[in-house]
Parts: structure tokens; C-alpha cells; sequence
């Protein structure tokens, strides 16, 4: 059993905590056990608080970062905003002595020191490198054939490649061949690394811009001829999810492409139930899509 | 800053999140197992005040309510 602690952000525990239970059943499946980081926070979000102040965003990482090392456990996260900030934070205490001694003077107060000693995991560098597609592929009970799935990378997980070091930004594979392990068809589509529209502040600040680029990339996977859509970072999972009822809403669109959760995902190929991993808890419904699946 | 890059910033003092919990995502919780209220700053109100002691001492409140 391996342990890692899981760094829970904001959206999944508050508004999709279908995507916290699937990754936790699908992930303990597979012998890896995520803990509880007590007392975590927001990251915090790398486009607003990482915009504005170099040294709150960088402190508040690394106090998130000092409550893993305390649990002498490796960090996991299924955020890409939340890895973003993480992984960055990591890297830049672990190589840059002044940031890492004034960190540690706001943490001092507060009897907690940086001290570099853990790794911050996206989830799929689990699903690919600590389990490997091949043994999910023969755990599979409940293959999806012929659903046809366009998966998001989003931009956080691969960029910037220099810190992330995942390969091409700009022809990644390694969600297509997750999809692929699980039996399903992944999907190419027009402008397949663009943004969810959310991520950088920019939902917050003007939604209407965030949901013009989601109508966008929605539209390109719906001209694919696409089944539903598989995200990787709960953030995007919810501009992608309830941004179809945003725009139906404001823009009278008729968007009904189901969203689903990697973990959600690999959950019914392993034979899950729907229900318990959170699949009937979306803004837009999956019902038509487990249907299809056999 | 924004107004609506303010109000993120301001949820984030008041609850440790930016997007804090509600009732239904309580109650969804619930109903899959998960603790009615996530093991985050949510359940533990003593590392609720270490994070705004930090955001005190980074001088983010101070940016946070300068008028532009």
C-alpha cells in the first residue's frame, strides 16, 4: 500500500465531491490509499492570488506543501490550478534559497518550516507511471466499447514544460491512452490543447469571455461526434459541466455533453456504481451516456 | 485588483477557500460517503486563523483593501 496525501483544493470537496470519493475508491483499488492533509486551504488559485502577490501565494503553498512533509507523504492532487500552484512552489523553494528563507520567516511564526522533502504529483502521473496503463487495462470488468470520449488536458498539468516535464505540450498522449486502457475510443478535435475558458482569474472576472471559449471548445468536440467529455482537473470539470447550463442559460444554447471525471471514469470500467462515484451529481446529466455503456 | 478578484481574495480570509462549501455539496457529501464537511480548514478552525495570520503578515489584506 502506498500512501499519498491528497491535497483536496476547493472545487472537488465543495462542489464536486464525486470526483473526491471516485478518485479515493478507484485510486485504493490499485493499493494506493490517499490521506486527509487536516486543515489544508485554498492552494491558493495561481491566477488570481499568484498574479497579485508573489509572497502570499508562495507562502500559503508552502504551508499546504509543510502539512504533507509533516505526514512524511508524498503530494496528489486531481486540480490542475491547485498543481499548478504546488508543483511551482515546490520547485521554486527547492532550487531558490531566498525564496525558501523568507517563506520560512512567515511560516516560522507559526512553528512550521519548509523543508523540501516531498514530490507534488498530478493524479494521472499515478494512473500512468505509479499504477501503468497496462494493469488497469486488465482490472477493467465493464469495458468501454464504442464510447467515444474527447478528452481536456487543460493547461496546467503540462505547462510550463520547463517545471512540469510531461513531454509535448502541444501533442500530449497520455490521457488518450488512458481512455484507450479503459476500452473507450479517444476522439481528436479542432483545437484540442485550448483553455476551458476558466483558468487565470478570468471566470471570475468576466464570465461571459470564460464562457465564450468553453462554447468554443465545446463546439469542436461536438462536431467530433463525441459521447460525452473526460476532464482532469476538477476546475475545468466545472467550467466544462456547469458552464453548458451557463451558456443555456444566458445564450438559450441546448448544450447537453455529458462531463466525466477521469476517476469517475475508471470507476465504472472497473465496475463501480454510478451512483457512488458521484456520476448522477453533475450540472448536466450522464444518464444517456451510462446507458450506452454495456 | 478587481472587484471580483477582490471578492475571491476576501472568501479566502473568511473561510480558507476560495470557493467554500454549501449545504448541498454537505449533503452530497454525505450521500457518498464522504464526511459531512471536508478534513480541510473547514473542520479545523485553528488552521483557519494560521492562514489568515499568514495572509496578515504577507501584507495581502492591505492589498486586498487598497482602493485603486
Amino acid at each position: 500500500m502506498r500512501n499519498y496525501a491528497y491535497f483536496l483544493g476547493c472545487i472537488a470537496p465543495n462542489r464536486y465531491p464525486g470526483i473526491e470519493a471516485a478518485t479515493r475508491k478507484s485510486l485504493s483499488e490499485f493499493d494506493i490509499n490517499l490521506l486527509d492533509i487536516k486543515g489544508a486551504s485554498c492552494c491558493p488559485a495561481p491566477g488570481v492570488f499568484g498574479s497579485f502577490d508573489l509572497w502570499t501565494w508562495l507562502a500559503l503553498a508552502a504551508r499546504n506543501i509543510v502539512l504533507a512533509e509533516e505526514m512524511n507523504a508524498d503530494i496528489t492532487t486531481t486540480c490542475n490550478g491547485c498543481y499548478a500552484t504546488l508543483q511551482e512552489a515546490n520547485h521554486l523553494l527547492k532550487h531558490n534559497v531566498n525564496l525558501r528563507n523568507r517563506v520560512n520567516e512567515f511560516l516560522g511564526k507559526f512553528g512550521r518550516q519548509y523543508q523540501g522533502s516531498l514530490e507534488v504529483k498530478h493524479a494521472i502521473e499515478l494512473l500512468s507511471d505509479e499504477i501503468g496503463f497496462e494493469r488497469i487495462e486488465k482490472k477493467v470488468t465493464r469495458p468501454l466499447k464504442e464510447v467515444r470520449i474527447a478528452v481536456h488536458y487543460g493547461c496546467h498539468f503540462l505547462k510550463p514544460s520547463e517545471t512540469r516535464m510531461h513531454g509535448s505540450v502541444e501533442r500530449p498522449t497520455v490521457l488518450d491512452d488512458f481512455v484507450r486502457s479503459l476500452g473507450a475510443k479517444s476522439i481528436d478535435y479542432k483545437d484540442k490543447a485550448m483553455c476551458c475558458g476558466a483558468g487565470g482569474g478570468v471566470r471570475a472576472a468576466n464570465l461571459e469571455i470564460a464562457l465564450d471559449m468553453t462554447a468554443e471548445k465545446l463546439d469542436n468536440m461536438i462536431d467530433a461526434g463525441v459521447d460525452c467529455l473526460m476532464t482532469s482537473c476538477q476546475f475545468c470539470h466545472l467550467q466544462l459541466d456547469r458552464g453548458q447550463v451557463e451558456l443555456n442559460e444566458k445564450y438559450e444554447r441546448k448544450y447537453q455533453l455529458p462531463v466525466v471525471f477521469m476517476t469517475q471514469l475508471m470507476g465504472i470500467a472497473l465496475g463501480m456504481d454510478a451512483r457512488e462515484l458521484g456520476l448522477y451529481d453533475n450540472a448536466i446529466s450522464t444518464e444517456g451516456l451510462l446507458k450506452k455503456i454495456p | 485588483m478587481r472587484e471580483d478578484h477582490v471578492r475571491v481574495c476576501q472568501l479566502v480570509f473568511k473561510h480558507g477557500h476560495a470557493v467554500p462549501i454549501n449545504d448541498d455539496a454537505k449533503a452530497t457529501r454525505k450521500r457518498l460517503a464522504l464526511s459531512e464537511v471536508p478534513p480541510t480548514v473547514h473542520q479545523y478552525p485553528e488552521a483557519l486563523k494560521e492562514v489568515v495570520g499568514i495572509l496578515e503578515a504577507t501584507g495581502f489584506r492591505a492589498l486586498v483593501e487598497k482602493k485603486e
